[in-house]
């Protein structure tokens, strides 16, 4: 009797441990291959997006040695003097909104662009969708206290208006520079 | 009743997941990702294959390993089996096929509550050898991905007028735009399901209420044993 109760409690942890440890090792395995893959997409998304935000820039550095404001990523300034370009995040329906913003020196937006979102799916669309009705108010605006939001999708708007104001509060930090 | 027997051929249990007991229409299984993905022909017929990879790959995993799972926690492997597999798939489809990725979005690791592949593991790769509980994989996945292509293909065509992405002349311009919403999703959905069941009307006896009703009656086992 003691043997059987024994042995029911420790072979289903047994098991259930191996299989754990098997399948770990494989997704690693997986992991390993597919890891470099999906970065370098990621750094060729990235790479396209500049330009999509900032059609006249070229040679983008990243800027260095400054304290990040915060929901402020990373600053890129476009070595021909169009401006600097800033990937920022605000908080939108479904977590962080990363956007793209780019910013002239005359302190008007030449672009923008979602990286990544956690929206709801359609309804959001109008607001982080590429070419969405909501950024295409955007090019020229220098005050993002003028934006408008999209009805039927406020907490987006106000995600992607709050990362476009980290953007403008990174770059009061670069000009004071 | 005499429980229908599990002595069934392996191309009968290849094909019985396509129309006879196709898991979206008949057993009414997955249906959250059915409704999901099948707006458009290229995201549905991405998932199908993807489940299908997944219930191939994780039936055939139980199945050998039915002998050495307890009873107590054979639902807890077949979970960790089953998300480790839609996890290798989820990185595959990442990196080589990128677009899919991005179209499928939140769909694609919810394949691992796909109530198809955690249905046929407990039902069917629990209880049968590797090739049939590979065969019924493939079928069942077929069969899944097979429905979602037809759902895919009314919602877009009749819906936002495109075929995989290509623009048709007529529909583009006379569409139904709530095909692809929600609503006409469930739509669909239903008049599907209405058609399998007249398609399969007369070749699958069952009863009316009770146990000789139910879609899973061939492999529950339960039938013939209710109080």
């Amino acid at each position: 009797m003691t043997a059987t109760k024994k042995s029911s409690l420790v072979a289903p942890v047994v098991v259930l441990t191996i299989i754990a440890f098997a399948i770990a090792a494989i997704l690693a395995f997986v992991n390993d291959l597919t890891a470099p893959v999906i970065k370098a997409q990621e750094e060729a998304a990235a790479q396209a997006a500049l330009l999509e935000v900032m059609p006249d820039g070229t040679d983008f550095t990243d800027v260095t040695g400054l304290e990040l404001p915060e929901n402020v990523v990373k600053i890129q300034k476009a070595g021909n003097g169009a401006g600097y370009v800033f990937t920022t995040y605000g908080k939108g329906f479904g977590g962080n909104i990363q956007v793209m913003v780019g910013i002239d020196p005359e302190g008007a937006i030449t672009g923008t662009k979602v990286l990544t979102h956690g929206e709801s799916a359609g309804i959001s669309d109008p607001v982080v969708g590429d070419g969405s009705e909501f950024q295409q108010q955007l090019p020229g605006v220098t005050d993002p206290g003028q934006i408008e939001a999209v009805s039927g999708a406020t907490k987006s708007s106000n995600g992607m208006i709050a990362a476009i104001e980290a953007a403008f509060d990174a770059l009061a930090l670069v000009n004071a520079e | 009743m005499k429980k229908e027997c599990q002595k069934q051929s392996g191309l009968d249990i290849l094909l019985r997941g396509i129309i006879k007991e196709n898991p979206v229409l008949v057993l009414v299984l997955g249906t959250c990702p059915s409704m999901a993905t099948s707006t458009s022909v290229s995201t549905a017929v991405g998932m199908g294959l993807a489940a299908t990879m997944v219930l191939l790959c994780s039936n055939m995993l139980i199945s050998l390993l039915r002998k050495v799972i307890p009873d107590t926690v054979r639902i807890p492997c077949y979970i960790v089996v089953i998300a480790g597999f839609v996890t290798v798939v989820q990185m595959l489809v990442q990196a080589y096929f990128k677009d899919l990725y991005d179209s499928l979005g939140v769909f694609l690791p919810l394949i691992v509550v796909n109530c198809i592949i955690l249905g046929r593991a407990e039902m069917f790769a629990s209880k049968n050898g590797v090739f049939h509980s590979a065969l019924d994989g493939l079928g069942m996945g077929l069969g899944f991905t097979l429905t979602l292509t037809v759902m895919g293909t009314i919602r877009e065509v009749l819906g936002s007028g495109s075929f995989a992405g290509h623009e048709l002349p007529f529909f583009s311009e006379y569409n139904i735009p709530i095909l692809s919403q929600s609503p006409g999703g469930f739509f669909v959905f239903g008049c599907l399901i209405a058609l399998v069941a007249k398609l399969t009307h007369g070749r699958v006896k069952h009863e009316a209420t009770g146990c000789g009703a139910c879609p899973h009656r061939t492999v529950c086992g339960k039938l013939g044993k209710e109080a």
